[in-house]
C-alpha cells in the first residue's frame, strides 16, 4: 500500500513534478469516483467514461488545487461536474425513457460486483429506480446516502446552502421511494412463495 | 402552506431535537402530502443506504493513467515524439485528401472506413524539422457547444489542403499550446486554429488520439488555450 501519505501530500508531490503521485491518487480514489458516477448515471460504461473524464480534468486542474477544501471534496466536485456533462450530452432522450431504452439498446452489462449482504430491496431494482429520480435530487441522495457525506460537505461540493441540500435530499428520497412502489414489495413476494 | 422538507430530512436521520420535533409533528398532523412523502422518503433512504459499493472495471486505473500520461512532462523525447507524430499524420491526412475527395460530401460516413495508420516512429521521416499543421486564422467566436462539433466532424479533421509548412506564427501557437499542456497529449496534432473562445483570444488545438501500440486513432480531442497567458480554457473530446 502507499503508506501514510495524505492526499494533500500527494498533490504537493505531483505539483513538484512527481508524476507517480498522480497514479497513486488514481488508485486510491478510482473506486469512490466510479461508484459515484455509477449511481448518478446508472450505466457502467458511462460511469467508466465519466470516471476517466474526472481524473483527466483533475489532472489538468491539479496545479490550481491550493488545499482550501479537502482533496476529496474537490474531487467530488469534479466528479459531479463530469456526471452533469455526461447527463447533458445524453439529454436528447427524455429522462423517463432511459430505464426502458436501456434494456433494449444494449446487451445486459455485467452487474457491478456487489457485497453479498442481504437487502430488503433488490439492489438492481434500487439502481434502476434511482435513474427515475430527477437529476438534481438524485445527485443529492447519492452524495448523502450512497457516499455518506455530511450535509456540510455536500453543500461545499455543490456550492449551495445546507438547507437546500437537505431539501433536495428529502425530495430525492421521496422520489426514490415512490419509484420503488409499495414498501416491502420484495418481502411480500417472498411471503407469497413460502 | 410551506412544507418543512429540511426538518423532515433531519427527522429521518434522527437528528431532530425535541422542540423542532414538536413543530414537525404538528405539521404532519395536518398535511397528508408530507405524510406520504415522508413514508416514501423512509423507503428511499433505506434503499439508497443499502446500495452496495460497486467495483469499477479492473483496468480502469490503467486506462486513466495511460490516457493521462503522454510520455512525461517537457522531456526532449516527449517533445520530439509529439511533433514527429504530427509529420506522420499530416502525411497520412494528405493521402486521404487526395484519395477520397468525396468525403466532404458524405459527412455521416463512418470514420472507421477511413484508414488512419497509427503514428508510430517507424513511419516517421528522419527530418527533425517540427512541421505543425498550418495555423488557421479564424474570426469565429467558439462556444462550449461548438467544441463538440469540432471534434465530432470527421471531415473537418483533414488538414487544410495546403501541405503542412512550418511558419513562425504556427510555431508560436504550437509552443503556447505545448506550454499549457505540460504533459504531451498521447496523440498527434492535426489542426491548429487561432480564433476566439467565449470572447477570449484563443488557440484551438485538435489532436487525434489512439489506444497506442500502433493502433489507429479512435478519439479526437480539442484543447482551448488562451493566447495571452497560455492557460487551458476548455476541452472536449469525441470518439471517432
Amino acid at each position: 500500500m502507499d503508506g501514510a501519505e495524505s492526499d494533500e501530500q500527494l498533490v504537493r508531490r505531483y505539483q513538484a513534478g512527481n508524476a507517480e503521485a498522480f497514479e497513486i491518487l488514481v488508485e486510491r480514489h478510482d473506486r469512490r469516483v466510479y461508484n459515484l458516477c455509477l449511481r448518478i448515471l446508472g450505466d457502467p460504461e458511462e460511469a467508466a467514461d465519466a470516471s476517466q473524464d474526472t481524473f483527466l480534468v483533475a489532472l489538468r486542474k491539479l496545479h490550481t488545487f491550493r488545499g482550501e477544501a479537502a482533496f476529496t471534496t474537490w474531487l467530488h466536485r469534479v466528479t459531479v461536474n463530469a456526471c452533469y456533462d455526461s447527463l447533458r450530452r445524453k439529454r436528447r432522450r427524455p429522462l423517463l425513457h432511459v430505464v426502458v431504452e436501456g434494456q433494449e439498446d444494449r446487451p445486459e452489462p455485467a452487474p457491478p460486483v456487489e457485497d453479498p449482504a442481504p437487502r430488503v430491496e433488490l439492489s438492481v431494482d434500487v439502481a434502476r429506480a434511482l435513474r427515475e429520480v430527477p437529476e438534481e435530487f438524485r445527485v443529492a441522495i447519492v452524495l448523502a446516502d450512497v457516499e455518506d457525506l455530511p450535509y456540510e460537505r455536500i453543500a461545499e461540493v455543490l456550492g449551495i446552502p445546507v438547507g437546500t441540500v437537505k431539501s433536495r435530499v428529502f425530495r430525492g428520497r421521496a422520489a426514490l421511494g415512490r419509484a420503488l412502489g409499495e414498501p416491502s414489495r420484495s418481502s411480500r413476494a417472498s411471503e407469497e412463495e413460502a | 402552506m410551506s412544507h418543512p422538507h429540511e426538518l423532515l430530512t433531519d427527522l429521518l436521520d434522527g437528528t431532530l431535537d425535541a422542540d423542532a420535533r414538536a413543530g414537525v409533528d404538528a405539521h404532519l398532523a395536518v398535511c397528508p402530502s408530507c405524510r406520504e412523502d415522508l413514508a416514501a422518503a423512509a423507503v428511499g433512504r433505506t434503499a439508497a443506504r443499502g446500495l452496495p459499493s460497486a467495483r469499477p472495471p479492473v483496468d480502469l486505473p490503467d486506462r486513466i493513467v495511460v490516457a493521462a500520461s503522454g510520455g512525461g512532462p517537457s522531456s526532449a523525447f516527449a517533445r520530439w515524439n509529439r511533433w514527429a507524430g504530427v509529420v506522420a499524420v499530416a502525411a497520412v491526412v494528405a493521402v486521404i485528401a487526395l484519395a477520397l475527395p468525396e468525403i466532404g460530401g458524405a459527412p455521416d460516413r463512418p470514420a472507421q472506413e477511413v484508414a488512419l495508420p497509427g503514428a508510430t516512429e517507424s513511419t516517421l521521416d528522419a527530418a527533425g524539422a517540427a512541421a505543425v499543421p498550418a495555423l488557421e486564422e479564424s474570426d469565429r467566436n467558439y462556444r462550449e457547444q461548438d467544441l463538440t462539433a469540432l471534434v465530432s466532424d470527421v471531415t473537418a479533421l483533414r488538414a487544410s489542403s495546403a501541405p503542412a509548412v512550418a511558419t513562425s506564427s504556427g510555431e508560436a501557437a504550437a509552443d503556447c499550446v505545448g506550454r499549457a499542456l505540460t504533459e504531451a497529449p498521447p496523440g498527434a496534432l492535426v489542426r491548429l486554429i487561432h480564433a476566439r473562445f467565449a470572447g477570449t483570444d484563443a488557440y484551438l488545438a485538435v489532436y487525434l488520439e489512439g489506444p497506442g501500440a500502433g493502433e489507429a486513432p479512435d478519439t479526437a480531442v480539442v484543447w482551448v488555450i488562451s493566447v495571452e497567458d497560455c492557460a487551458i480554457l476548455s476541452f472536449a473530446q469525441a470518439q471517432l
